[in-house]
């Protein structure tokens, strides 16, 4: 006699199967939006005062802050805004978009080593004309 | 058998506690927020009394809730018994509560209690 | 990889709460119960950004307690298998390093590690080094998250630096 224990909610996917080089996020962040690390940044410092009069720090929070300051790559709101509108308008996934916002590559093939899911979504005069714009941005912000 | 009763025991096993069913309850009781939306008083086909059980249910819910402290409505004039403030709440027409009336094709009308004539 | 995304939860007030502030009460505890926390299917919540709807709360039968399904939206930080990211080291040892990226401590293993880089343990701290870079404690490292294991409440990641454009960054 068979009986099948029903199980409740589907369980979520295994983490084996999991891989970003394939762009395989799984269902609940397959279109979820991705944040450059200096989105995060203006985020979580606009918590930060009430956060510090509630005492409410977690070591969470502390160290992910700490992180972003340390790592994000552009300093004003205005200059996030034109990287994402020069990313906006290829055919690049949101991952792939934030990743390279965050790692900054400075030619074309660092940037396929390090996010291999870009493969020929794009080609490497538009990427490499794309980094260099971003580099600029990056340098020339106020 | 002995396989028979340990399947009978596994089919128990996931039921937690506290579930609520919602097919089994003929209302819900819920505590609405200010400006919450409910079903608008042109679409409600259901009887604009409140029925003998769904006073019942809501005097409990709420002489309960009272019993644990929860924050009164009226003016206290000396009662203490978490029953008779309930019914004076109800008389005041103070219990913040909507009441979910599910109607047989498993569709639901939500009624405000204030709205609910109650004699 | 940071991501934004709607999540929601549910909160049980005790009738004691269900008064005027009720919904202050519902936000509050909604910020203590879930930020900061880790699971294995979103990852790190690192911060509540926005509440954006508190339905109506449902009474438990029998308990006068209010059962309330909050939505929000918040910050979670996950790692994929093959996610390039940067970390600071905080440990060295001759098995590998340590780097923590935010909430996450990552761990790259000494085979992961090209090998003209030496263990040096006589130095204060230890440190690994070849003729151009040293990777000691500060060091800011590009790794490569090789895989991910998830416990209850926090996530392991080993990672490596053995590939092109990855290690030490400047």
């Amino acid at each position: 006699m068979q009986i099948s224990k029903s199980r409740g909610p589907k369980r979520p996917q295994a983490e084996e199967t999991l891989d970003a080089a394939r762009l395989e996020l799984g269902e609940d962040f397959r279109d979820a939006e991705c944040l450059l690390i200096s989105e995060v940044k203006v985020l979580l410092e606009a918590q930060y005062d009430s956060k510090k009069e509630e005492k409410n720090l977690k070591e969470v929070y502390t160290k992910t802050l700490d992180y972003v300051q340390k790592f994000s790559r552009y300093t004003n709101r205005d200059t996030i805004v034109e990287v994402r509108a020069l990313l906006k308008p290829t055919e690049l996934e949101a991952f792939e978009c934030a990743q390279l916002g965050n790692l900054c590559c400075s030619e074309f093939e660092e940037a396929k080593s390090l996010v291999p899911s870009i493969g020929s979504k794009i080609s490497d005069d538009d990427l490499d004309s794309l980094l260099k714009q971003m580099d600029s941005l990056k340098k020339y912000q106020g | 058998m002995d396989n028979e009763d340990y399947y009978e025991n596994e089919q128990y096993d996931d039921e937690p506690e506290l579930e609520v069913q919602a097919n089994e309850d003929p209302t819900e009781i819920f505590l609405p927020e200010d400006n919450v939306q409910i079903t608008p008083s042109s679409e409600r086909v259901t009887t604009p009394y409140m029925t003998k059980y769904e006073r019942a249910r809501i005097l409990g819910a709420r002489a309960l809730q009272i019993s644990m402290n929860a924050p009164v409505m009226v003016e206290l004039e000396g009662e203490s018994d978490p029953y008779e403030i309930a019914l004076k709440e109800l008389r005041a027409k103070k219990i913040p509560f909507v009441i979910r009336r599910y109607l047989p094709d498993q569709s639901y009308e939500d009624w405000r209690v204030t709205e609910l004539i109650a004699d | 990889m940071f991501f934004h995304k709607k999540l929601s939860h549910t909160i049980t007030l005790h009738p004691s709460f269900l008064g005027p502030r009720m919904r202050e009460f519902v936000t509050k505890r909604l910020y203590q119960d879930v930020e900061g926390t880790c699971t294995g299917r979103y990852g790190y919540i690192v911060a509540v950004i926005a509440i954006l709807e508190i339905q109506m709360g449902k009474i438990i039968p029998g308990h006068g307690s209010a059962e309330f399904e909050v939505q929000y939206s918040a910050i979670l930080f996950k790692p994929f298998k093959n996610e390039v990211m940067d970390a600071v080291v905080h440990t060295v040892t001759k098995m590998g390093f340590f780097a923590s990226a935010g909430p996450l401590e990552i761990f790259v293993s000494q085979n992961l590690i090209p090998a003209d880089m030496e263990f040096d343990p006589n130095v204060n701290p230890p440190s690994y080094h070849n003729e151009e870079v040293k990777i000691e404690n500060g060091t800011l490292v590009r790794v490569k998250i090789a895989g991910t294991r998830i416990d209850a409440t926090k996530i392991y990641a080993i990672g490596t630096i053995k590939e092109d454009y990855l290690g030490v960054i400047e």
